[in-house]
């Protein structure tokens, strides 16, 4: 650094410090208020997809249809030698830490 | 008016490397002239003069700054005179590594709180006083050893204290650069500074500075 | 004031300083923090996020199941049981359900069928789910035929597609006819896979199953909060392994940040020594090195909160979907509503933001309360 640069009042550490963390801030405020959605807007979006279930008479969630003890507790179909599709091992922790096999994903 | 009456300084007390650096030293040291403490290394100068400034306590005996004890005063009072009252220059200069020569100048300003800009402006009025206006920006790591001394002065005076407190100030330099250090203290003397200082450097002695001298050995005064 | 400022600016200007003059080791801490608080933030926000929307689609859902066990099997409920649960007190509904699960080898996948409880599509027609229609490639119009029980092929019309919007619920959803539900699966016209009471008072639910229990001693009966409380137990579980797993990393983390934090070099205690010498007391060099760890951390967690918000909500979190939301062929595609919850930022902030603070402070307190003159003799 030069002399003459040393002498003008460069740019203060706290002046950096509280950019920094204003900027931080900033960001996280602005995230958080453009992308909320206020619970009665929520309610109101998802007013829709509850009519559906309501009318349908669904008491489940489609998140674990491959194990029947969350979705269907006691069914099972002709095809399957388990109750639960016999790649699901969703027990503990298996069911949670691997996929199921690629060619019989669909999404 | 600095008065120490009966002060000892015992280390690592009731341990069994117990060791008594000060002896019952009994002292008065009068405003505005420049005090040098004399005696080989090891002979207790060092502390006397941490004593003086308030940097450590004594085990035993009192310590009076214009007849008012500072040996007892709260850790928070010694410290505020110790920024306000006393100006210290270390014998191994004692500058913080990685910080430019202008923040360590401004170090001691820092607690009082005291707008950036004055304190920036005087720090850099000192660094030019002393030559070394050139150098602010340069990190002290970087500074030889007589510019590394001028910049821990201009530390010492960035809050304007009555009294400078120097240990061994021309310990790592040669003769020519002990002279303008002594010559930088003799002026803070002429200002109406009480300098007060330690060596065993015979070079300090012959110069005009020094106004009075205290023989010290085994931490004891010499008569 | 205007001193007191001055002052801590002044402080600040130090632990920024010390910051840069330190900078690789404090940007690495910086980056294992964010990463850190990244990933738990991840979780707590996807996790707090679905159990939210799964109670909000199950609000209207039936109050009470009521199925028929036969040696410990579900078996399917005679109409009989309809009449003897008829004209109790505190119940507002009571219908028979027909639904059941077919795999279909087609897409190697289960199906549900369903018989909706109100505006059932007529007789041939079918309304299903959307991740169904995107298997299967179906548009509304299409006709397609799944085997039945019977070995026979039985074709459906494609009536509608199921709004993707209620996809977490009636994504492998096939919903029809009740006509076409017995014919399908060959079950006589009087019998229902189980049966769903809604219940006026939500208060009441607990007194209607214990009557429906005396009437049918031999009935499973299933609260709707039961149900919820499935879930949320899965959900928890799923999250709860997540964070287990993450413990780990918390660990390694926390003591690398202790030790970065707390381990004071010979230099910053010189450093501390010095600063003491020249006036700073205990209460400077401690609100400064608060600063230090504040800027770390609380840098940290701001940055880290974002990137989990933007994570879950804006790229719908595709380092955890597989752990937290389940597993199934046939996936239900949505995405979670971000919703702020304060109680929940403030304790991430506290967790993340105190520890370390704690950490840098202890160590500096020691080494701030010495006596200077260390500095005269060192």
């Amino acid at each position: 650094m030069s002399d003459e640069k040393a002498k003008r009042p460069g740019l203060r550490g706290s002046t950096l410090a509280s950019g920094y963390l204003g900027l931080l801030s900033t960001c996280l405020a602005s995230l958080l208020y453009f992308s909320h959605v206020p619970p009665h807007q929520a309610e109101a979006e998802r007013a829709h997809a509850r009519a559906q279930v309501a009318a349908a008479g669904l008491t489940d969630l489609a998140l674990f249809n491959e194990a029947r003890y969350a979705r269907n507790g006691a069914l099972a179909d002709p095809h399957a030698a388990f109750q639960d599709h016999p790649m699901a091992l969703e027990h503990f922790p298996a069911g949670s830490l691997m996929p199921p096999p690629a060619r019989a994903r669909l999404d | 008016m600095i008065e120490l009456h009966q002060v000892s300084k015992v280390f690592n007390p009731g341990q069994g490397n117990e060791y008594t650096a000060i002896h019952d030293v009994s002292l008065a040291i009068e405003p505005g002239r420049c005090t040098a403490l004399r005696g080989p290394s090891g002979s207790g100068k060092t502390t006397l003069l941490g004593l003086i400034g308030g940097l450590s306590r004594p085990s035993r005996g009192r310590v009076r700054l214009d007849g008012r004890d500072i040996s007892a005063l709260p850790e928070r009072f010694l410290t505020e005179l110790r920024r306000l009252r006393f100006g210290f220059v270390f014998q191994q200069f004692q500058l913080i590594r990685g910080l430019s020569v202008l923040e360590n100048v401004m170090l001691p300003a820092i607690p009082t709180g005291h707008p950036y800009r004055q304190v920036r402006a005087r720090a850099l009025g000192l660094l030019e006083d002393l030559g070394l206006g050139h150098r602010a920006a340069t990190e002290t790591q970087w500074l030889s050893g007589g510019e590394a001394q001028r910049v821990a002065i201009a530390r010492a005076l960035i809050n304007d204290p009555p009294v400078i407190l120097a240990d061994e100030p021309t310990a790592h330099l040669d003769s020519g650069l002990s002279r303008q250090i002594l010559a930088v203290l003799a002026d803070l003397g002429a200002q109406g500074r009480t300098v007060i200082l330690s060596s065993h450097d015979p070079l300090v002695f012959e110069v005009r500075l020094v106004e009075r001298v205290i023989d010290i050995r085994d931490g004891a005064l010499l008569p | 004031m205007r001193a007191w400022i001055e002052r801590q600016r002044g402080l600040v200007d130090y632990a920024v300083a010390s910051l840069r003059r330190r900078r690789g080791r404090n940007l690495g801490l910086f980056l294992a923090y964010t990463l850190l608080v990244f990933l738990l933030a991840s979780v707590v926000l996807y996790g707090d996020a679905l159990r939210r929307e799964a109670r909000a689609l199950l609000a209207d859902a039936p109050e009470l199941v009521v199925q028929r066990l036969n040696a410990g099997r579900q078996d399917l409920v005679p109409g009989a049981w309809l009449d003897k649960l008829q004209g109790m007190r505190g119940v507002r509904g009571l219908e028979g359900r027909l639904w059941g699960y077919y795999y279909d080898p087609a897409i190697a996948a289960n199906l549900t069928f369903q018989v909706p409880l109100e505006a059932p599509p007529p007789p041939g027609q079918v309304g299903i789910g959307a991740a169904l229609a995107r298997a299967r490639g179906l548009e509304p119009g299409d006709v397609f035929s799944l085997r039945t029980y019977a070995g026979q092929p039985y074709a459906f019309t494609v009536a509608r597609i199921l709004s993707p919007a209620s996809d977490l619920a009636s994504a492998d959803l096939l919903l029809l006819h009740a006509a076409d539900y017995r014919a399908f699966f060959g079950l006589p016209a009087d019998v229902y896979t189980d049966l769903a009471l809604r219940v006026g008072n939500e208060r009441e639910v607990r007194k209607v199953a214990e009557k429906v229990l005396e009437r049918l001693p031999g009935a499973r009966v299933i609260a709707r909060d039961e149900m919820r409380r499935t879930y949320e137990a899965a959900f928890n579980w799923r999250q709860g392994l997540l964070l287990t797993l993450l413990s780990t990393v918390l660990v390694a983390f926390a003591l690398l940040a202790w030790d970065k934090a707390s381990g004071l070099s010979a230099e910053e205690r010189r450093e501390i020594g010095i600063l003491k010498a020249l006036g700073w007391d205990t209460g400077d060099v401690l609100r400064m090195k608060l600063w230090e760890g504040a800027l770390v951390s609380l840098g940290a967690f701001l940055a880290g909160y974002s990137l989990a918000w933007m994570h879950v909500f804006h790229a719908d979190a595709p380092l955890f979907t597989a752990v937290l939301k389940g597993w199934s062929v046939l996936y239900p595609a949505f995405s979670l509503r971000p919703q702020v919850d304060l109680a929940q930022l403030a304790a991430l902030a506290f967790l993340s933001v105190l520890p370390y603070v704690a950490a840098t402070l202890v160590p500096v307190w020691r080494a701030a309360t010495l006596d200077p003159d260390e500095v005269m003799r060192g």
